[in-house]
């Protein structure tokens, strides 16, 4: 039975059986998704924050900031089988729900630091919904690669 | 430095607190609708972070949603949430029948985000009273989108210190009709244990 992995805030799932769905709600979160070129091994990272404020606790969630978070996905897909060279991600989420002057960008940051955790890794990003301000639904398909984004008011993409 | 967790003792005298806020909220939403509103008991819920959003609702659903920033001796953060289906019943005591349209309008959104203005300066000037505590709301903004996308994107504003959240919630009824809305008071557990201190005197 193909499952529906729900992938909470600041937690990371994987999965190698073609049918499973991986999936998160985004707003200002960022969803790493990576994938193999070589399997269906498909991993997700709901990333919250860019990096800790020097201080506070590290807490046990292992995608709760960007840098370890794309560490840990990439850790995990490479201890099931995966080579770094075969692996290449997309990204979603990121938006500024409430406009200008009202929370801070963290949306914004969370891609930069993403982003340039991947680029440390030479993994590539192949596609991306980032940025703007609206939250989104995404549903990653094991086995085929393709990631279905929705945002609210029904209107989807795949990517 | 570790988590600071909140006590049974102190969600009960925040729980409280949020009573006080919600009635002084409750009675400005009367002068505002035109309307008596039947007051529930506030939801106190210390759930993990990334449980807010379906204890609250359908993260999926999408909601109204008005927000503002609680400033002052203590920094907060509220929320004025609709469905759908009760923001077209406050459109519907709002607005002239024939300005009336639905839809997520530059008007209709202005009117909701008024309506949480109303709301959160009452809850706050009797949050005020109550502690001693200065506390200001900022702009509200307004978004409409999906539950959780919503309530997550507030909650990364107070999440880097803990693990769990402490979410005070109030749903507010007029009477004779569903609901029209929830009122939820989010703060880090640092900022609520100040609450706590000094609406109990210290």
């Amino acid at each position: 039975m193909p499952r529906r992995i729900i992938v909470k805030m600041g937690d990371l799932e994987v999965s190698d059986r073609p049918g499973d769905v991986l999936t998160s709600v985004l707003g200002s979160c960022v969803g790493l998704i990576i994938m193999d070129r070589k399997s269906p091994l498909t991993g997700m990272a709901h990333i919250m924050l860019p990096e800790r404020t020097k201080g506070m606790p590290e807490g046990n969630r292992r995608a709760k900031y960007a840098g370890p978070g794309v560490l840990s996905l990439v850790r995990e897909m490479m201890a099931r089988g995966s080579r770094r060279e075969d692996l290449y991600a997309k990204l979603c989420g990121g938006a500024r729900l409430f406009g200008e002057n009202s929370l801070q960008n963290i949306g914004e940051r969370n891609i930069a630091v993403t982003r340039a955790a991947l680029r440390r890794l030479n993994i590539p990003i192949l596609a991306e919904r980032v940025g703007g301000e609206t939250g989104r639904n995404v549903l990653v398909e094991v086995g085929t690669g393709r990631v279905v984004v929705r945002v609210s008011g029904d209107s989807e993409e795949v990517i | 430095m570790s988590e600071i967790i909140l006590e049974e003792e102190e969600v009960d005298v925040l729980r409280e607190i949020a009573n006080i806020g919600s009635g002084h909220a409750a009675a400005s939403m009367e002068k505002w609708l035109e309307r008596d509103m039947l007051l529930d008991v506030p939801q106190a819920f210390l759930v993990p972070v990334e449980e807010v959003a379906e204890h609250i609702g359908d993260p999926l659903q999408t909601v109204i949603c008005v927000y503002s920033r609680v400033s002052g001796e203590i920094t907060g953060h509220l929320l004025y949430t609709l469905a759908l289906e009760d923001a077209k019943v406050l459109l519907d005591i709002l607005l002239d029948p024939e300005d009336r349209k639905w839809g997520f309008s530059p008007d209709n959104l202005s009117a909701i985000a008024e309506t949480g203005n109303i709301l959160f300066n009452a809850y706050l000037t009797a949050v005020s009273r109550i502690s001693g505590l200065e506390l200001y709301p900022g702009t509200p903004a307004c978004a409409a989108d999906m539950l959780e996308a919503v309530v997550n994107t507030v909650l990364l504003e107070i999440c880097e210190g803990s693990e769990h959240t402490l979410v005070l919630e109030t749903q507010f009824r007029g009477e004779g009709l569903s609901s029209v809305g929830y009122v939820l008071f989010l703060a880090e557990n640092e900022a609520l244990k100040r609450l706590v201190q000094r609406a109990e005197g210290e």
